[in-house]
């Protein structure tokens, strides 16, 4: 294909697209604006399939406890699980992960970003928030978190944040925690979740509990660890490991087998809720999730972060070991599904964990609203030791659900009630919102899926921010005691921070109507440090260290409080939200689309050129042979709003643009917006243009059509009519013999009349004679004329003419005669009109002009004085043609043009012989006949004409010699 | 032709044919803008219109060329329907001569020799029913001979104006050819196809 693509094409498609390559012509936001269009077009047609899908197969490998299977592709070798296969399961739930889905969403979220309401309507949703910060334990055996998940009362999705969730030793800050710890709780909250309301008592929740004590049994006695690990300071981290310590012994005591089991499972789950938050991404951002709790993230993890390979081939060697193992589990959790299967459960279903030494998140949503939840990424921001190590940061989880983007920060502040600890909280928020970063893969790019937290839509921050009451310890105390909240609150750092715009500057906190979280003696009711003398601890000055915050137009807070769970040395605190998303109704927009179809149609429309034609018949009046007319205006108006470019075109498109007895000035060009441009139209007929007597058969009418193409904006026709006055040029001499009335009144059926015996001559009579009886008929009046007004001996200056140089005679140089030298064209006019018109000719008409005439009348025939079959012999042998010149012709001649050329040669004979003595000369002569009596063809090229001038020179000089 | 697009949209160029006063401007002016004048100024070229319709998950654009109906300019008409994918034949139901010419437009492009054209017989000015001389029979009947789509249409009350473009857009995609290797398709027709790669739009 060509790259041009202006000049207009046949099949007229291409007509639309020159525009798109003068920018000039179509306003960028308009091309822009198209293309969005042509997008918008595309991702149409896949929309009714999206919409019109089944839901994704909601699969058992849904279920994190099933996930914990994860082990078949394991067992054949793999061993890590690479991120292709984190896609292509992640894949098993977002099929509508196409080229086409994607390419609807990126128009939906980008391109028809801002029109969002116009194609969605909200759905409602809530959010149960909870937060705890577990003092580095594990869930003691019958904890139950149905309070803390509000479970009888239901939310839609569940973000559960964790601090502390394994204790902040050296061991788990700098090498990590496999997600042992995590995955305990994990489990928790799944059966918390999908336990309730089923009837306790059932048969499939006996073997559930089965299931849960294997899940547990490692579990040193369920026993609180005296004297958790004080987090608060990181000299105290030593002294956790070695608790730690003694812990592993247990552990591996307590039966390396089952501990090996239910690392293997649960570190599969955690990998696996990994490779979801990081499954929309190809190259997914972490490949394994219990790893990612290193320390830090990103960039700063560089050089400190442990591969934990090793780790993870050593626990699936023992999981391979221990297959039975494995198979209970699996029947668990088969047992599981089939609970759920008879409805006696809710589903759901885990869609993000993620974990950085001690804090740690996870997402849950109802299973139904699974398939509506894309893009899940998390992040890890590590502001502890040096300022990026894991044990005081946050991680946070990013994720699309509908069409609302939602983002749960999690995190654990800097502790201590020093003076400018609270600053230093406040530093760690910014900190964390600076460079919490939600890798984006290009198309969620293009989706414009936010990368950072502010970029959310919804925001809530959860997490032990750690801010203590600014007040006396005996005060807080006080008012604890009284239940005076509002006094406290009024010295809580969190708010005088926020009041003084240095932290969560436009988040909102709700209404604090429940008791410092912080800090119990665990297993108590009692604040650390009511009793200082009796317990000897470090005196701990109650504080609302554990929050929840949000921001987002979309969000209500319905519920803020704490659940009173004594594992830990907090309480932890729980938030409901009801929100909102934005749902695609998929009638709105379809609609929204049509019209934005329509205003790309109507734009494309407007931005096409606008333009009218007047007249739209030109009257060119009567038309002379020869003589062009005076030429006639043509307007093209710009009635559009852009520059129009046009063109006059051929009807079959390869042709000339007009007829080519019709001269039209510009033939293209270019017309501004508002402006006119005439173009100029004027016509000339002769022999070489136009079939004159088909003119004439048409009564005269000459008539032809512009086809004005305006590029981008439509055909014109342009018709163009003009009244022939017939001349003896250009007719048959068969034709014009046989009208004796001058030619001007010559009509159609004169013409249809008169003539036709040429045919008759041939086929009657043979030989000479029959040339000598047509001699008479065939020689036309006006040739007469012209031939006598020559022989004049007064107008020997024709003669005189021809003895100038070669091709001066027609030319009319010679300056002998004033009057009529100013323009040859117009003299030979007036000849021409006399003869058409039987008038006399014009006064003082020279011999030359008479000449000029007869070569003009000579050349106008449409069949040639001398035939093409003598053409060709003299071109096929010239040497033999040459010699044989007069019987050549005398046998080559058409019987009607026998006379004609008789008397031709006879005068021209006789003016030879007249101007000799003058010095003409037949070679001249022969020069401006042989341009006239073999027609048009090769006039041009030099040798043959040299051959024509020199046939014919032998035929005059046959003449004159005879 | 029907031009596939990026992501399987068409481009069709489309031709309304019929005699002067049928009533081709009015349906397309109806179809692309919705208005109908009683009085439509006679059309002397070729106006180029385009407007968009999605169908069936395809997304057609047509790129329409209302024609003259006069029979003066009746030699232009090649230049429009060559290369089309779809036309419109168009007469006037209270017209038996414009009813007359409208099977000549017909046999006319069935002897042009795309054997993929779309073409629908479109018996316009319905809401004339008073002054009906083609009846519906006739129009059908000879539809029905000639495989052609054929419907009654009235610009001004806009009845089934929408539905000849919808089911000519429908139409398109199993009208449309497949893709011929390149380097076999050298004749006339083939060199006046437009190549989508610098075409496209996107």
């Amino acid at each position: 294909m060509r790259v041009s693509l202006r000049k207009p094409h046949i099949a007229g498609i291409t007509v639309l697209k020159p525009i798109e390559h003068q920018g000039n012509r179509w306003p960028k936001r308009q091309a822009r604006m198209f293309a969005a269009t042509q997008e918008i077009f595309r991702a149409q047609q896949y929309l009714r399939k999206w919409v019109g899908k089944a839901a994704p197969q909601a699969g058992s490998n849904d279920s994190p406890s099933s996930r914990g299977a994860l082990g078949s592709p394991k067992k054949e070798g793999t061993t890590s699980p690479t991120s292709a296969e984190a896609q292509s399961r992640w894949d098993n739930d977002q099929e509508e992960e196409s080229p086409r889905t994607l390419l609807r969403r990126k128009v939906i979220r980008g391109e028809l970003r801002e029109l969002r309401s116009e194609f969605t309507d909200t759905l409602d949703l809530s959010i149960h928030v909870a937060t705890w910060n577990v003092n580095g334990r594990r869930p003691p055996d019958g904890l139950e978190l149905d309070e803390l998940l509000d479970v009888e009362n239901p939310a839609d999705i569940y973000v559960v944040g964790f601090q502390e969730i394994v204790p902040l030793n050296a061991n788990s800050v700098l090498i990590g925690d496999m997600g042992e710890a995590a995955a305990r709780w994990e489990a928790l909250i799944h059966e918390t979740l999908v336990a309730y309301p089923a009837d306790k008592e059932s048969g499939g929740m006996e073997a559930q509990k089965n299931a849960d004590e294997k899940l547990r049994g490692q579990e040193p006695g369920g026993d609180l660890p005296e004297g958790g690990p004080d987090s608060e300071a990181a000299d105290d981290a030593q002294r956790g490991d070695d608790e730690r310590g003694v812990e592993n012994e247990e552990k591996k005591g307590g039966g390396a087998k089952a501990g090996a089991e239910i690392s293997r499972g649960e570190d599969g789950r955690g990998n696996d809720a990994a490779e979801r938050s990081s499954g929309g991404l190809p190259n997914g951002g972490s490949e394994t999730g219990g790893t990612e709790s290193a320390v830090g993230t990103g960039p700063e993890a560089d050089g400190t972060s442990v591969d934990s390979t090793d780790l993870i081939e050593t626990l699936e060697a023992d999981w391979h070991a221990d297959a039975s193992a494995k198979e209970k589990l699996d029947r668990v959790e088969g047992e599981r599904d089939l609970r759920a299967a008879n409805g006696a459960t809710r589903r759901y279903v885990q869609v993000a964990s993620k974990q950085m030494v001690g804090v740690h998140v996870c997402v849950w949503v109802r299973k139904e609203i699974r398939k509506h939840v894309r893009s899940v990424q998390t992040s890890a921001v590590g502001v502890g030791l040096l300022g990026v190590l894991g044990n005081k940061g946050s991680v946070s989880v990013s994720l699309l659900l509908h069409e609302s983007t939602l983002c749960f920060v999690c995190s654990h502040l800097t502790s201590g009630d020093a003076e400018g600890d609270e600053s230093r909280r406040s530093g760690d928020v910014s900190e964390i919102t600076r460079r919490t970063y939600f890798t984006r893969s290009l198309a969620e790019q293009q989706q414009n899926l936010p990368a950072t937290i502010g970029e959310h839509d919804q925001r809530i921050w959860l997490g032990d921010l750690n801010y203590r009451i600014a007040l006396p310890d005996e005060e807080v105390r006080e008012a604890v005691k009284k239940q005076d909240w509002e006094t406290l609150v009024e010295s809580d750092q969190l708010r005088l921070e926020q009041n003084a715009k240095q932290v969560f500057v436009d988040w909102q906190e709700g209404k604090i109507d429940f008791a410092p979280t912080y800090k119990y003696c665990p297993g108590t009711d009692r604040y650390v440090g009511t009793d200082p003398i009796a317990e000897g601890e470090k005196r701990r000055t109650p504080a609302w260290c554990d929050r929840v915050l949000w921001k987002g137009d979309y969000l209500t807070q319905l519920k803020y409080g704490r659940a009173e769970l004594r594992t830990g040395d907090h309480r932890p605190v729980k938030a409901r939200f009801a929100t909102k998303a934005d749902v695609i109704v998929p009638e709105k927009l379809e609609a929204l689309l049509a019209k934005l179809r329509a205003k790309a149609d109507a734009d494309e429309m407007n931005s096409r050129p606008v333009c009218s034609l007047s007249p739209q018949i030109v009257h060119l009046g009567d038309i002379r042979y020869g003589v062009p007319t005076p030429p006639q205006p043509l307007q093209i108006h710009n009635n559009g709003a852009v520059r129009a470019e046009f063109a006059f075109v051929d009807v079959g498109g390869s042709g000339p643009p007009c007829p080519p007895w019709l001269t039209v000035t510009p033939l293209k060009g270019e017309v501004a917006a508002g402006e006119v441009l005439e173009v100029s139209v004027s016509a000339r007929v002769d022999s070489a243009s136009v079939d004159v007597e088909a003119v004439i058969e048409r009564e005269n009418a000459l008539e032809g059509i512009l086809v004005l193409r305006v590029h981008g904006g439509g055909d014109h026709f342009v018709s163009v009519t003009g009244n022939y006055l017939p001349s003896s040029w250009g007719l048959r001499l068969t034709k014009l013999a046989a009208f004796s009335e001058p030619v001007r009144g010559l009509t159609r059926v004169d013409l249809g009349r008169v003539g036709d015996n040429d045919g008759e001559v041939k086929n009657a009579v043979t030989g000479q004679v029959s040339k000598e009886v047509a001699m008479g008929q065939t020689v036309p009046k006006e040739v007469i004329r012209l031939l006598d007004h020559l022989m004049q001996p007064e107008q020997a200056g024709g003669a005189d003419s021809m003895a100038t140089k070669d091709g001066d005679a027609a030319k009319g140089r010679s300056p002998e005669n004033g009057e009529e030298a100013e323009d040859p064209e117009a003299a030979q006019a007036a000849v021409r009109e006399s003869l058409d018109t039987g008038a006399d000719f014009p006064p003082g008409t020279s011999g030359r002009t008479a000449l000029a005439a007869l070569f003009s009348f000579l050349a106008a025939l449409p069949e040639p004085l001398l035939s093409k079959s003598i053409l060709t012999a003299i071109e096929a042998d010239f040497a033999t043609a040459k010699r044989e010149a007069v019987v050549l012709v005398e046998q080559g001649l058409v019987p009607s043009h026998y006379g004609m050329y008789e008397l031709l040669m006879t005068s021209f004979a006789e003016l030879l012989n007249r101007g000799a003595e003058k010095g003409l000369s037949s070679q001249a002569l022969a020069s401006e006949l042989a341009d006239v009596i073999f027609g048009r063809s090769g006039v041009k090229e030099d040798k043959r004409r040299k051959q024509r001038v020199q046939f014919v020179k032998q035929l005059l000089d046959d003449r004159t010699n005879l | 032709m029907a031009t596939p697009g990026a992501g399987g949209n068409l481009q069709a160029k489309l031709v309304l044919l019929g005699d002067m006063g049928a009533g081709k401007s009015s349906l397309v002016l109806r179809f692309v803008k919705g208005q109908f004048f009683d009085y439509q100024e006679s059309t002397i070229g070729a106006a180029f219109l385009t407007q968009t319709v999605a169908v069936n998950d395809v997304t057609v654009k047509f790129e329409i060329w209302d024609t003259a109906g006069q029979e003066r300019y009746h030699s232009l008409a090649p230049m429009y329907y060559r290369g089309a994918a779809a036309a419109i034949v168009v007469y006037d139901i209270t017209n038996t001569e414009s009813f007359t010419r409208a099977k000549n437009w017909v046999r006319e492009l069935q002897r042009q020799g795309n054997p993929n054209l779309v073409i629908a017989l479109a018996g316009n000015k319905a809401d004339l029913a008073s002054k009906r001389k083609v009846e519906t029979e006739e129009g059908q009947s000879y539809a029905d001979e000639n495989g052609l789509f054929f419907i009654e249409t009235s610009a001004k009350s806009a009845q089934n104006v929408n539905e000849v473009f919808y089911e000519i857009a429908r139409k398109l995609p199993k009208a449309a050819p497949a893709p011929q290797p390149q380097g076999l398709n050298l004749n006339a027709q083939g060199r006046t196809q437009p190549k989508r790669s610098c075409c496209s739009t996107s």
